[in-house]
């Protein structure tokens, strides 16, 4: 049973002020930094509970804590109070050009990657050749990763993390490198992710991508909980706002 | 307690992922280098041979003699020094794995220390090599001391790569700091010299210095004698406190790194 649940869950980080031996002799000579630390409330005592069967996307503007509520759920950043109870086997892809070792092969990063999912060396073995398989990436893949383009790191990092069946699926805006084949291939495979009762949970700007593979949408807004409800609606929502 | 045994736990959870870090890293270390992992031997083995000769010249040393016992003081704290200086952006260089996978951050200073113990595991296969032709006669059972000498001075480097990772990601200027700090401690350690030279005026230099046990307690079974038992319980002693002090730190920091970086 996987079930992503938050309970007054708060996240709150300080943003520290860069200061230089220059700031502190030379009063006023940071023109373009003047903010003094601050505290950023990226998540506000958010109430939300996400079941199986569900496919959410996370709609909002930049800085509305889209992102962190991603990170906060895959474990990346610890909530500063409430309640977070994740229960099932998550994969996640948020910036697609990190979490490679640039030095090292394709498969290499196949492997490690595999092996930071919870995957132990024996099963992420085994899955090597599929999973090369769905990315299509052939020859490359005894490349260097440094030699990839966007679209390429797209297509291993997203073929590595859904091949080891997650329970939950969490994924930020990876569809803007991938080229128009590997997208509706994509979109198949996370349909069929979630078909099989699993949870995703994915942060777009595409209100399209939404209402096509989402059943559920949330509109966060300054770390807050706008609206929450069918695609359909949180987004014409959504839009009506952003025109005015 | 049960946070500093969730760091155990942590990294026992990510060992496959550790080894793979580390079998990649010495792999990677000696691409398109002909002569590989032989510089590993070859770069202690040169540089005793040349700072030996220059002090044999200089200071009339007897170089059977001056050689092995500077190279027996060299490895070892060629290795306490790059692991401590390799670890400082042990963190911000995992930066895309911290941020977005689940990989607990201990791992990250660990892969650094051991890549770097490999590397003092092939110099000491040089030393003996040296040893062997220079001085066959010093060699014994007491030799086997290297064990757990070797523990010893892993435990203590892997303190001081916590300690320098951490502080890194907070302060940059830990990392030019230690360096100097370092440099330092190679001209106040009896390595190049030895603590005899220091005569009973400046014996405290050596006495008062961690490093001098850590390191002798790697030098002596290297030549073949036994350290003292004194010298085992204060380098027993210094490295528990830094490695606790390693541990404690980077537990401390465990949820505020993804935001530093």
């Amino acid at each position: 049973m996987s079930i992503i649940k938050m309970e007054d869950t708060d996240l709150v980080f300080k943003v520290w002020h860069e200061r230089r031996l220059k700031d502190i002799i030379v009063p006023g000579s940071n023109q373009f930094n003047r903010y003094e630390d601050a505290t950023v409330h990226a998540l506000d005592h958010i109430n939300l509970t996400i079941r199986e069967g569900e496919r959410v996307a996370v709609v909002g503007h930049n800085g509305a804590g889209k992102s962190t509520f991603l990170k906060v759920i895959a474990g990346v950043y610890k909530p500063s109070g409430g309640k977070l109870t994740v229960e099932g086997r998550i994969s996640n892809m948020f910036e697609l050009s990190m979490g490679f070792e640039q030095e090292q092969t394709g498969w290499d990063n196949m492997y490690l990657r595999g092996l930071m999912l919870g995957l132990k060396p024996k099963e992420i073995k085994a899955k090597m050749r599929e999973i090369a398989d769905f990315s299509e990436l052939g020859e490359f893949l005894n490349m260097p990763v440094k030699y990839y383009s966007s679209g390429m790191y797209v297509r291993l990092a997203f073929s590595t993390s859904t091949a080891i069946m997650p329970d939950i699926l969490l994924l930020d805006e990876v569809f803007a490198a991938g080229d128009a084949g590997f997208i509706g291939k994509a979109t198949r495979r996370m349909k069929e992710l979630v078909n099989v009762a699993k949870i995703l949970v994915m942060v777009t700007h595409n209100m399209n991508t939404a209402r096509d593979i989402c059943n559920r949408c949330i509109w966060l807004d300054k770390g807050k909980i706008r609206m929450d409800g069918s695609p359909d609606e949180v987004t014409k929502a959504y839009l009506e706002y952003v025109k005015k | 307690m049960t946070k500093q045994s969730g760091y155990f736990k942590g990294l026992w959870e990510n060992r496959y992922i550790l080894f793979s870090f580390v079998g990649r890293d010495l792999r990677s270390k000696y691409r398109r280098s002909l002569l590989g992992v032989l510089w590993s031997i070859i770069t202690p083995l040169a540089l005793s041979v040349i700072i030996g000769s220059v002090y044999a010249i200089l200071f009339h040393r007897d170089v059977k003699i001056w050689i092995p016992m500077l190279f027996a003081g060299l490895n070892p704290w060629t290795f306490i020094r790059s692991s401590a200086e390799s670890s400082t952006n042990a963190f911000i260089q995992a930066e895309g794995y911290l941020k977005q996978l689940r990989v607990h951050p201990q791992v990250f200073p660990l892969r650094k220390v051991c890549v770097d113990f490999i590397n003092l595991l092939y110099s000491i296969m040089a030393f003996y090599v040296v040893y062997l032709v220079l001085q066959p006669q010093n060699f014994g059972p007491e030799m086997l001391m290297i064990v757990p000498g070797l523990l010893i001075i892993f435990v203590f480097s892997w303190g001081l790569a916590q300690i320098a990772a951490v502080a890194n990601l907070f302060v940059r200027d830990y990392q030019p700091f230690q360096t100097l700090v370092m440099q330092a401690f190679f001209y106040l350690t009896p390595i190049i010299y030895q603590p005899s030279q220091l005569g009973e005026r400046f014996a405290l230099v050596y006495r008062l210095n961690p490093f001098y046990y850590i390191l002798d307690v790697v030098k002596q079974p290297l030549l073949g004698g036994i350290p003292s038992a004194d010298t085992y319980l204060v380098a027993v002693g210094i490295t528990l406190v830094v490695f606790a002090l390693g541990v404690v730190l980077v537990n401390a920091a465990r949820w505020k790194i993804a935001f530093k970086l």
